[in-house]
């Protein structure tokens, strides 16, 4: 398949635009629908489930990494977004109604079906195009979809045992430092010790 | 007289307060300020948007980090979304989650300063008494080589091969574990961040601080500002709970830190001769990463240790840029660049042998650099909108090349930039393929967690929004203290400025009552 970026360089907008006049009503195309894990807060079911098929295609998991949905990475944007600005989520569900629309798929994509009905393959071609788009508010929208979804996948502690991350070291026995005045009044200088020559030495690091 | 640090989000009612300087925003510029008023004996009510966390919430978490101490939940980026931006938001503002690296501000930042934006009585020797003071009180010290982590020492070895004398540099912190989390609040309270520090004394000293209040507008008329109107907020959500609070005070200051600070202005229809949030620097961050048959580890130890300033002055044409490490956790990790599926899980595996050096772009220097312009949308956000011009676009395309020579000196087996279309390199003798690499908005991964600028000092009303002395040009009782105020980017890491010259505020803004 051709790759947006080179279709849209062969024809322009306008002969991409020409490409697409017979597909109009495709964007009536249904979409496939995966059901919500919990009560949604900013995405429509619609809009869900064309987040799970991207967060899946961007994380596909194997190895001893699991899928995207295995982690509902989808319902934890939803989440996310439900506690901020009105405005994010409202902006990020117009981006994905633009990836799941089969009319916009077919003008720069060159496919005929909702996101959520493409194969994996297909998927995986159309977020390439994206992320290399000419245009490049595509390449926008890509990145900051792309930087919720990894971030929301590689923050959970699921995926770090596959990459070799340690995980999070437990601090808590640590004492913390003395109180400012203590600290300087120990180091109060001693008569053949020199006001500048605070001891610099940092307790070693611990394996807690 | 014990002072109090109350969430607003526990009030029942509209609340009033009234004090002598009222602060807005508790991060490195408002912390050091309020702190020298109560020494002063001034009474002393601080707001702040965000929640107050200490060390028992701290457990190196980086989701519930970003989603509880960031701006935006670490969401935040320019208006085209072409450059993460991250900034702090709790009590403690962005020294709770900065990685605690500290500088002195360059004498020849300085010198521009005064020649070219007029910028009176900030000289290197006028202001060594307040870096001396707040070194002492923060501990600010070399941090020694042989505790650099891998990332860093992949700085310090290559540059060293490359005799760009890259060198160890300070840190504000005592009694460090090395455990690499100080984005997402120190798990020991070895960072001397604001909430255990300035802010600590300053509470024993009787400040209020007032959290979970975000600020909308300063009421004022004339020269004079007459009270802050703040809301409750809800510490999960953020958003209101409709209880209003209003403090009034003979001072106000705003602490709020670029953008945000810059915006409340904005809000409240003040406008600093239209200059309010304009030359807004970024210090734009480029990555390059190395792999490496070593271990490197980049997730744990100090996040920054190595400093290089070898490119930092490139001649009177170009923009300079200083080269840094960035702490890697798996999270943070993940998002830089454009892979994905296979090639990414791929590039996580190897995440322990790789090692990231960064370089930041000295902006706002050039004459023709006029940084970015906040902005405030028609539904309340706020935006900086930053545009990539060629100076940086020039500036991008020499780090990259620095950064990959770099890595190979260090030993590096390959080497990719953050395109959108990785550029991967074997060898040195690979670097030509930079020569052909896009540069600009969305054709690399770019971000910044150094936001200055929006209120700058200046030597005159036509040119600035504050003075020398920090306070509005078109106000008898309104300062701007925080890292806005920077007239130009610094081409160091701007806490240790912030601080000293909020230090050196201190005398005049308590002169003001
Ligand atoms: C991840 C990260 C790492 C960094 N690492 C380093 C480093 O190693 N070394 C270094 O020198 N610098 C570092 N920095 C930058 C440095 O911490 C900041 O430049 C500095 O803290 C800015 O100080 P400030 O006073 O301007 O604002 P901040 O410290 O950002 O504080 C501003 C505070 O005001 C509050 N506020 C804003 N608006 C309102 C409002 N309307 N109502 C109520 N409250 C409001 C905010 O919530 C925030 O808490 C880092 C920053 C980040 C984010």
């Amino acid at each position: 398949m051709q790759t947006t970026r080179r279709r849209f360089l062969k024809y322009g907008l306008g002969g991409v635009l020409l490409l697409a006049v017979p597909a109009v009503g495709l964007s009536l195309r249904r979409s496939v629908l995966v059901e919500p894990k919990s009560a949604l807060l900013t995405f429509s079911p619609r809009q869900y489930s064309t987040l799970t098929a991207m967060a899946d295609t961007l994380c596909p998991g194997g190895g001893k990494l699991p899928s995207a949905s295995d982690l509902d990475i989808a319902g934890t944007l939803d989440m996310l977004f439900s506690r901020m600005h009105p405005g994010v989520g409202a902006d990020l569900a117009a981006a994905l109604d633009l990836l799941e629309n089969a009319l916009a798929g077919a003008v720069l994509d060159q496919r005929f079906q909702t996101f959520t009905a493409c194969d994996a393959d297909v998927r995986d071609e159309v977020l390439r195009d994206w992320s290399t788009s000419a245009i490049t508010l595509r390449r926008a929208v890509y990145k900051a979809l792309r930087g919720f979804i990894m971030a929301a996948y590689w923050g959970n502690a699921a995926t770090w045992g596959a990459i070799g991350y340690p995980g999070i070291a437990d601090y808590s026995a640590v004492p913390s430092p003395p109180p400012f005045d203590e600290y300087i009044a120990a180091l109060t200088p001693e008569p053949e010790r020199g006001a500048d020559d605070e001891p610099d030495s940092e307790p070693q690091e611990a394996s807690p | 007289m014990t002072g109090s640090i109350v969430s607003a989000a526990t009030f029942t009612s509209p609340t009033e307060l009234d004090c002598d300087v009222c602060i807005v925003g508790s991060g490195a510029g408002g912390s050091v300020l309020a702190a020298g008023l109560v020494e002063q004996g001034l009474d002393v009510v601080m707001l702040e948007a965000g929640s107050h966390y200490t060390r028992k919430d701290f457990k190196g978490n980086q989701p519930w980090a970003f989603d509880n101490m960031y701006q935006e939940r670490g969401a935040r980026a320019t208006e085209d979304l072409a450059i993460t931006v991250l900034q702090g938001r709790s009590v403690g503002g962005s020294t709770t989650i900065n990685w605690s690296t500290c500088y002195r501000t360059p004498d020849r930042i300085f010198a521009h300063w005064a020649d070219v934006h007029g910028v009176k009585d900030v000289s290197p020797s006028m202001m060594a008494p307040h870096f001396d003071a707040v070194e002492r009180r923060l501990n600010i010290k070399e941090w020694p080589v042989d505790r650099a982590n891998g990332n860093n020492r992949v700085l310090l070895r290559g540059g060293e091969k490359l005799g760009w004398h890259p060198h160890a540099l300070k840190r504000n912190v005592r009694g460090c574990m090395n455990s690499g989390y100080c984005g997402e609040g120190c798990p020991v309270d070895a960072k001397q961040g604001m909430a255990v520090s300035y802010l600590d004394d300053a509470v024993r000293g009787g400040l209020r601080i007032v959290c979970n209040c975000e600020v909308e507008r300063f009421e004022w008329s004339e020269r004079k500002a007459q009270a802050v109107h703040g809301v409750a907020v809800d510490p999960d959500s953020d958003h209101s709970l409709g209880i209003p609070v209003t403090v009034r005070a003979k001072v106000f200051v705003n602490s709020g830190g670029a953008i945000n600070g810059p915006a409340l202005f904005l809000r409240s229809g003040i406008e600093g001769n239209g200059l309010i949030g304009k030359r807004t620097f970024v210090h734009p961050v480029s990555g390059v990463s190395g792999l490496y048959d070593e271990h490197i580890g980049p997730w744990a130890g100090a996040p920054q240790s190595i400093g290089c300033h070898h490119f930092n002055d490139r001649g009177p044409e170009k923009m300079g840029f200083f080269l840094e490490a960035a702490p890697l956790q798996p999270m943070l990790a993940s998002t830089v660049g454009f892979l994905f599926g296979g090639a990414h899980s791929e590039f996580m595996r190897k995440l322990g042998n790789v090692g990231v050096t960064i370089a930041l772009g000295i902006d706002g220097i050039l004459p023709q650099d006029v940084g970015g312009t906040v902005l405030l949308k028609s539904d309340g956000r706020v935006w900086l909108r930053y545009p990539i011009e060629a100076h940086l676009t020039e500036c991008l395309a020499a780090a990259h090349k620095e950064m990959a020579r770099c890595h190979f000196a260090a030993g590096a087996k390959q080497v990719a930039t953050l395109h959108a279309e990785a550029i991967v390199m074997n060898s040195e003798a690979e670097l030509s393929k930079l020569d052909s690499a896009p540069y600009g908005a969305h054709e690399q991964s770019l971000f910044t967690a150094h936001v200055m600028g929006g209120c700058a000092m200046g030597g005159e009303a036509g040119t600035s929004v504050v003075n020398s002395d920090l306070q509005m040009w078109d106000f008898d009782n309104l300062f701007v203290v925080d890292g806005s105020v920077l007239p130009t980017s610094l081409g160091v890491n701007p806490s240790e400025t912030i601080y000293a010259l909020a230090h050196r505020a201190r005398e005049r803004v308590a002169a003001a009552v």
